[in-house]
């Protein structure tokens, strides 16, 4: 719109024009505002001033609710629309259209097909790191329990821990155990965690 | 008034005849060809490259089951210590290579690995080579006492130099060995011999054995459950 900013009859509004107002000669720029030199839109303007007798023909069979933006528009000359039809491309191509939606959408298909595809490779090798020196008793994949007592609240629970590799993760109580009986409370369950903490 | 000009009365065809046939070839093609894609990836996954069936790693010291089973004639249990107890056969700790190691061969260069690991308490690092999925179960121990042998699965381990997988190790193969139990049951002593071959009437034997160790039947042993628990 910057090339009409300047041009008097470029109102914005929805005006019903009155036939008196009309000036005949060719608009000029206000020089209190602008004094650029006119640019292609201006001297396009300024060449092919509107003739008011093509807008008084339109206007004299319109009636009714009928609007229109400008009196240019409403005389419908042909300079006047193809500058108006130039007007809307330039402004679009101020958008940056380096990824419009379907190329988003197609990228986004092909990331989600393609991660899909990254767990079809080949397995990657494991390693088998096994005991220098493998404790006595200890069978392979078997767990080891050991009886041990449990010092909680000033008293002592007799309890089995299942240990696999050296790796506790079980306490139950030792059914042998007087002060068990087998039998564990929350915080003897509880109690393998603290034996993994540092 | 003037008549409006006949729509698409000198407009000529968008497409030519052989459209017709582009269009019906294309879509058979189509399905001839997804159906070839399908078998291709398929294919693909029961080959060596992703089962890695016949193919030997580098490992950090070139161990030879040939020459240690083969040539010298050790039990698989003198290093494998918990194949008759364990879900796991066991892999030996370094102590066990150097019950021997630490007299015979013991200034080699290439046994290097094995006395710095044992110097140092540090492990050997091997490169696995059967891998099964976490989500199968696998026991040694139940195979074995069962009257499966070692070489049914891992193949003639004592002719290998350099350790490879023997056989595809997937569930199809295991589902082959589970349906058809008699003809992979051998005599209970012959379990860990190498060159055990099935006898003419393996089936017939196999039954026997299959009766007398209370093995359980097809449809239990190819329950889903039985290996994914």
């Amino acid at each position: 719109m910057d090339g009409m900013s300047d041009h008097k009859h470029s109102s914005s509004g929805l005006l019903k024009p009155e036939p008196s107002g009309f000036v005949t000669e060719t608009p000029k720029p206000d020089p209190d505002v602008d004094n650029h030199p006119p640019n292609a839109e201006e001297r396009e303007l300024r060449e092919y001033p509107l003739d008011l007798a093509v807008v008084r023909t339109k206007l004299a069979d319109k009636q009714g609710k009928q609007y229109w933006r400008t009196l240019e528009e409403l005389s419908d000359d042909p300079h006047f629309s193809d500058l108006l039809h130039r007007e809307f491309p330039r402004a679009a191509s101020e958008w940056d259209e380096s990824v419009d939606r379907r190329d988003f959408l197609k990228l986004m298909g092909a990331s989600l097909a393609l991660a899909g595809m990254a767990g079809c490779g080949k397995p990657s090798e494991q390693y088998i790191v096994p005991y220098v020196k493998q404790p006595e008793g200890l069978v392979l994949g078997k767990p080891q329990h050991y009886a041990t007592v449990m010092a909680f609240g000033g008293d002592a629970l007799g309890v089995l821990v299942e240990s696999h590799e050296g790796r506790p993760t079980k306490i139950e109580g030792n059914p042998e155990h007087p002060s068990s009986l087998g039998a564990t409370d929350v915080f003897a369950q509880a109690a393998v965690l603290d034996l993994w903490v540092n | 008034m003037e008549t409006p000009p006949q729509r698409n009365a000198n407009m000529a065809q968008i497409f030519h005849r052989s459209t017709n046939f582009i269009s019906r070839f294309s879509l058979f093609a189509g399905i001839f060809l997804a159906g070839l894609a399908l078998t291709g990836v398929l294919g693909l996954a029961r080959s060596p490259y992703f089962t890695r069936q016949n193919v030997t790693r580098s490992q950090p010291v070139q161990f030879s089951h040939k020459h240690h089973v083969g040539d010298d004639g050790i039990d698989c249990r003198y290093c494998h210590t918990s194949v008759e107890t364990s879900a796991t056969a066991g892999i030996p700790q370094t102590k066990t290579c150097m019950s021997c190691h630490s007299v015979l061969f013991n200034n080699v260069g290439y046994l290097e690995p094995i006395r710095e690991s044992y110097r140092t308490d540090a492990s050997i690092e091997w490169v696995k080579v059967h891998r099964l999925a976490d989500y199968v179960y696998f026991n040694h121990s139940i195979h074995v006492s069962k009257g499966v042998g070692c070489s049914t699965c891992h193949g003639r381990v004592d002719q290998m130099p350099l350790m490879f997988q023997a056989n595809t190790l997937l569930m199809q193969w295991c589902l082959d060995c589970h349906r058809n139990t008699e003809m992979a049951l051998r005599p209970l002593d012959k379990v860990y011999d190498m060159a055990w071959r099935p006898a003419a009437n393996q089936a017939e034997i196999g039954r026997q054995y299959k009766a007398e160790r209370n093995i359980r039947n097809t449809s239990e042993l190819s329950s889903c459950s039985t290996c994914h628990r």
